[in-house]
């Protein structure tokens, strides 16, 4: 196992440097200079060398990334044009916003859609199963915008339940929560079933029932883990896809989290933050993919890491 | 059996969540009724002693004189004072200062400062942060917004005694006034021990009405109340907190205030007119206030030798081809008015007898015949990708279109719109603008003196008359010079074209005083207060 888990660490960082390498590119084709953005339009062309070379932008190319990679080797990812402060000094707090709503998101979502989901899948073609699957597919099917907006309309406008942005207290969070929740649930809850439907058709299930096994004991002894192992590999998925920031979500619900600041870093061409929150997220995909694996190996010792 | 054990249960779950979400929030009552409860606060003369106010805008760092955008100027004048106040309309009072006064030249201004007011943080005001704060304008005169924009002919600020100070400027600067009132003044205690830190470690100390509290990036900016203001029998404010929230997302800020979440909802450039319908039934607690504003839209045109704008005739052709009054009737339902130059009628030295190109297709398609164009296709580009402007880039594309001219239109991003304009790549593009205070010194200076966004169009008569704007001390000469600046932009029909200037629409609470909405397109909610005399009668 800790064999496994170096050899996918290394792995980690071969993607990671991947991952800078285009993150570095990409953000430099392009069209923009911070050096404009960050000068008033008074500036003389002398006034944007000037600043082009404070931020090292007259080097080669291939300099910029070694001095911003040999930084980030020893812990400084740089200085945010935007917010003219280290960057290590301005993800924290986006980072910690994003993840709470990511905490309270995964928590809601799992807790609907995988009881939900492996109730339809033990009981197909039942009421319950028809009930999940008209879940399912009104999730998948609605624009998370569109879900947002509904959600101010009815439950802060209307209903006056909750506030319609901002964070601060439990009240703050619910909205975002319940809009990014409910098609994750949809997506869960359809993999729980469908993990469900194919678990219990396997032949050892056939045989524990023929045993005479109550149907309660195979469907939480056996069928069960089976069934959870794609939930799990998914659940890992979208915790990675929300730490890495929900642009809409948070704009809707003025969520200050990593997604805004991506969007904002991009728009104001702060090259150092978007490289730096890049590297930060495909690091994190990387550590949850192998967590998952981690987990999924516990889960069914077939998948031994070895 | 099993089935309906599944299916409550299913159901059940799902009632968790909703009745769940619903306690959580803290109110134990139905909507229905926290509504009526806000309202019942408003009505009753004794709302909460918070104001919330939503701007569309974010701010990224503190510096009050590093700010380029609106809400930096909101920010600071909250709780910093500069020694003038300016009533963003051309006219100026002491604030920080008793007196000031210049010599003939205008080139040396002393100061007359008020004694017995401290800082947030304990000092006391005197000449050294006056020096302090213009001696960290001089020596970053490169890198601070303030610095670049206003303070450019400064060359000295020096202290006479604690309590007057003489500045003096390398030449005579008509706009001083404007840039005096700009121009936050910080403590020098403080600045001397921590420097630009300041910033950072969000001490904003100042003079002003409310204290600085804190600043959350992408949220908001929080102030309480300055108990010991020194002004505090001309105001002292009814509110005890307030919040400036950054809220880009337009129908998230729309939404809020009509919930009750926010008292003030303001967007530079006004709300946007497809969601004024959202505030309807909220007639009896919130105002829609409509302000003739200077802000306008303009086309800046490239006159580059080899571009097609250089020859006069495509020019003219373009003013006649447009068709203004129909954008502003039917796109700005309205609200706005055909402008007749880039120097708007809120502008010091705006000439009335002037009158806009009136939309003439059959002259158009005679000038452009007249003009050496031969149908190339030209890009009228805009960084703004809202509806309205969307739909005036549309517009004014198809009216061009209409008498010969073959455009299309391209919205692309700031970033991407700020390196075409600095390097001169387009043909024409759409923006809006402002003149700050009412004086269009600024932005005749920047964008046609300077010409920052490469028209590439020389008028050696209109420059010479923006050197003397600059300079010229006397308010009537200065007038003059504008009014002729206006009449040669128009017969030369460059380098920018005014389309519309807007009015602006922002929602405020009844019974919330002080929220200024300026015609130049800034706000000031530095004076807010609550006059319950103001609410509609019941």
């Amino acid at each position: 196992m800790l064999k496994y888990i170096i050899k996918r660490l290394l792995q980690t960082v071969v993607v990671l440097f991947i991952v800078s390498i285009f993150s570095f590119l990409l953000i430099r084709i392009a069209p923009g200079n911070p050096a404009l953005l960050m000068l008033p339009d008074t500036a003389s062309e002398e006034q944007v060398k000037d600043m082009e070379a404070n931020l090292g932008l007259d080097k080669p190319l291939i300099n910029q990334y070694f001095h911003y990679m040999s930084g980030v080797l020893k812990g400084d990812l740089g200085n945010s044009t935007t917010y003219r402060v280290p960057v290590a000094d301005v993800i924290p707090e986006r980072l910690i916003t994003t993840a709470k709503l990511t905490l309270t998101t995964i928590i809601l979502g799992t807790l609907i859609s995988i009881p939900l989901g492996i109730v339809a899948g033990a009981h197909r073609g039942t009421a319950v199963d028809f009930f999940s699957m008209f879940f399912a597919l009104l999730g998948q099917s609605m624009s998370p915008v569109w879900l947002a907006v509904l959600n101010v309309y009815v439950f802060s406008v209307v209903l006056d339940w909750f506030p319609s942005m901002g964070t601060g207290g439990l009240k703050y969070i619910i909205l975002p929560t319940i809009t990014l929740a409910y098609p994750m649930a949809a997506k869960i809850t359809r993999v729980a079933r469908s993990g469900m439907i194919d678990t219990l058709s396997e032949d050892y299930i056939t045989s524990t029932y023929a045993k005479g096994i109550k149907r309660s004991v195979v469907y939480r002894k056996y069928a069960l883990k089976n069934a959870l192992i794609p939930v799990i590999t998914l659940i890992g998925i979208q915790i990675a896809q929300f730490l890495a920031g929900t642009v809409v979500v948070e704009t809707v619900f003025s969520w200050p989290g990593t997604g805004q600041l991506i969007n904002q870093a991009v728009q104001n061409r702060d090259y150092a933050l978007v490289q730096s929150m890049l590297l930060i997220s495909a690091a994190i995909f990387t550590i949850i993919n192998l967590l998952v694996d981690i987990i999924n190996s516990f889960i069914d010792p077939r998948m031994r890491l070895e | 059996m099993k089935k309906c054990i599944c299916l409550s249960l299913s159901i059940v779950l799902l009632s968790c969540m909703f009745i769940g979400c619903g306690k959580s929030s803290g109110t134990s009552d139905t909507g229905q009724s926290s509504r009526e409860e806000k309202k019942e606060k408003v009505s009753s003369g004794g709302p909460d002693k918070t104001v919330n106010i939503a701007l569309n805008e974010n701010i990224v760092q503190l510096d009050p004189h590093n700010q380029s955008n609106l809400p930096g100027y909101m920010m600071w004048s909250m709780c910093m004072e500069p020694l003038i106040f300016s009533d963003r309309n051309g006219d100026y009072e002491p604030l920080l200062c008793e007196s000031w006064e210049h010599d003939d030249s205008g080139k040396v201004w002393t100061f007359k400062l008020r004694k017995g007011i401290k800082f947030h943080n304990g000092e006391d005001f005197n000449a050294d942060d006056v020096e302090a704060t213009f001696h960290r304008l001089i020596e970053h005169r490169e890198e601070l917004q303030s610095a670049v924009e206003l303070w450019s002919l400064l060359d000295n600020c020096e202290k006479l005694d604690d309590y007057t100070v003489k500045f003096v400027f390398s030449s005579p600067d008509s706009t001083a006034l404007n840039s005096f009132s700009n121009t936050a003044i910080i403590p020098n205690g403080a600045y001397e021990e921590y420097g630009d830190d300041l910033w950072n470690k969000q001490m904003m100390y100042g003079t002003g009405p409310w204290i600085f509290k804190e600043w959350s990036d992408g949220q908001y900016t929080h102030y309480v109340k300055n108990d010991d203001y020194w002004n505090k029998d001309k105001f002292d404010s009814y509110y005890d907190e307030v919040y400036i929230r950054h809220i880009t997302e337009l129908s998230t800020s729309v939404a809020a205030h009509v919930s009750g979440d926010l008292q003030v909802n303001l967007k530079s450039g006004g709300i946007d007119e497809d969601l004024l319908d959202l505030y309807k039934g909220t007639e009896d607690r919130i105002e829609m206030k409509e302000v003739e504003s200077g802000m306008f839209n303009y086309i800046g045109l490239q006159c580059a030798p080899d571009k097609v704008f250089h020859d006069k005739n495509a020019r003219l052709a373009f003013e006649y081809a447009v068709n203004r009054q129909s954008i502003v009737d039917n796109l700005l339902d309205g609200k706005g008015k055909v402008p007749t130059s880039i120097i708007t009628d809120t502008c010091t030295g705006f000439d009335p007898s002037l009158e806009s190109y009136e939309y003439d297709p059959d002259k158009a398609k005679e000038y452009l015949q007249k003009s050496d164009y031969d149908g190339q296709k030209m890009i009228i580009l805009s960084n703004t990708s809202t509806k309205q402007v969307e739909e005036t880039l549309l517009s004014i594309s198809e009216d061009m279109n209409n008498v010969g001219f073959n455009t299309d239109i391209q919205v692309t991003e700031p970033s991407t719109m700020l390196e075409k304009r600095k390097s001169g790549d387009y043909d024409l593009f759409y923006v809006g603008a402002m003149h700050n205070s009412g004086d269009p010194c600024q932005f005749l200076n920047l964008r046609i003196l300077n010409d920052v966004h490469k028209s590439n169009f020389v008028n050696e008569k209109m420059n010479n008359l923006i050197e003397k704007i600059k300079v010229e001390m006397d308010t009537d000469k200065r007038d003059q010079y504008i009014s002729e600046v206006s009449h040669i932009i128009r017969e030369e029909a460059a380098p920018q074209s005014c389309i519309v200037q807007m009015n602006l629409t922002e929602a405020i609470d009844y019974g919330v005083t002080g929220i200024e909405i300026f015609k130049d397109g800034n706000f000031r909610a530095t004076y807010v207060d609550y006059d319950p005399s103001l609410l509609p009668a019941k």
